[in-house]
């Protein structure tokens, strides 16, 4: 995973550059995998190894909420959370932002181990490959400057 | 799929969805044939078969060639150069299973210094994102509410 502050200015970045609706939402959308499945499996993770051994499911059961699948449903049920006239354009803008949140991490190069982009359907993993798995802590200020520059200039032309 | 009607019954659905997946995952990912775990069971059979630990905690240094890594399974032995890490240190480690100890020998060692960067960047933006939740979203008649 990519660190969240490069996540989150990419999905501000997007949205500034296409002008298109709901950048929160959007933004809400590529923080939602790592949120829900790394918060909880880092910390869960913490508890296993150093104070009591907990059941795999603790440690394991997270990591669908960070694959295609898994995104699918979390961001349906997020969706069902908002007004039903918004709705669709949530869910649209959720998956949009989840979708954009892998595309990151995929850049990354795990050294074989990969994303188990198919789950449950095809259990084989992958992943690009082009940056390390920690190259975006140089970049993350630098896009978060980026993303809140061209969020003013947007709000000061309109 | 998105209307008001029995919006209860479908979050429940997703949530229970999800569970589903999650247990599905868990089975998969502690029963799968190859792995440190499956090696353990059955050592004489996985001798010599290649194993990687993406991202591993050192929780232990033993000596210059002997440490532990720790993740999903605690107390993982490597038999390898421990020059140069500290316990609490992230690794990845690519190496072999050895059946006699139960053990693994390194073969590569990468060294992940920058993790705790990673994860103080990434604390921020939760704790950013949690002050501006209040200003983009908002709760009215029991639906969520976008206001920015």
């Amino acid at each position: 995973m990519a660190d969240l502050v490069t996540h989150s200015a990419l999905a501000v970045l997007l949205k500034a550059l296409t002008r298109g609706p709901m950048p929160a939402v959007f933004v809400l959308g590529t923080v939602l995998p790592d949120l829900c499945s790394r918060v909880p499996a880092i910390a869960l993770g913490y508890v296993h190894v150093h104070l009591v051994r907990l059941p795999a499911l603790a440690t394991h059961g997270w990591q669908p909420l960070h694959q295609p699948v898994g995104m699918l449903i979390l961001a349906y049920l997020v969706a069902m959370m908002f007004q039903e006239s918004v709705r669709r354009a949530v869910f649209a803008n959720l998956v949009g932002g989840m979708a954009l949140h892998l595309l990151v991490d995929m850049l990354q190069d795990h050294h074989g181990a990969g994303y188990l982009v198919g789950f449950p359907v095809w259990t084989g993993s992958f992943e690009f490959g082009w940056i390390g798995s920690e190259a975006t802590v140089w970049w993350a200020v630098p896009l978060a400057i980026a993303a809140w520059a061209l969020t003013r200039m947007r709000r000061r032309a309109t | 799929m998105f209307s008001d009607r029995n919006r209860f019954l479908k979050m429940v659905l997703a949530v229970a969805a999800l569970v589903l997946l999650g247990v599905h995952y868990t089975g998969f990912a502690t029963e799968r044939s190859e792995g440190f775990r499956a090696a353990s069971a059955e050592p004489e059979a996985h001798d010599g078969a290649p194993l990687l630990f993406p991202l591993w905690e050192v929780t232990r240094i033993h000596s210059a060639s002997r440490y532990e890594i720790s993740k999903s399974l605690r107390g993982v032995p490597v038999n390898g150069d421990s020059n140069g890490l500290a316990v609490g240190d992230s690794v990845t480690v690519r190496g072999r299973f050895r059946a006699q100890d139960r053990s693994v020998t390194a073969e590569q060692r990468i060294d992940h210094p920058l993790r705790p960067a990673k994860a103080m960047l990434s604390v921020s933006a939760l704790v950013w994102g949690a002050v501006v939740a209040r200003r983009w979203f908002g709760v009215a008649n029991g639906s969520v509410v976008i206001r920015g």
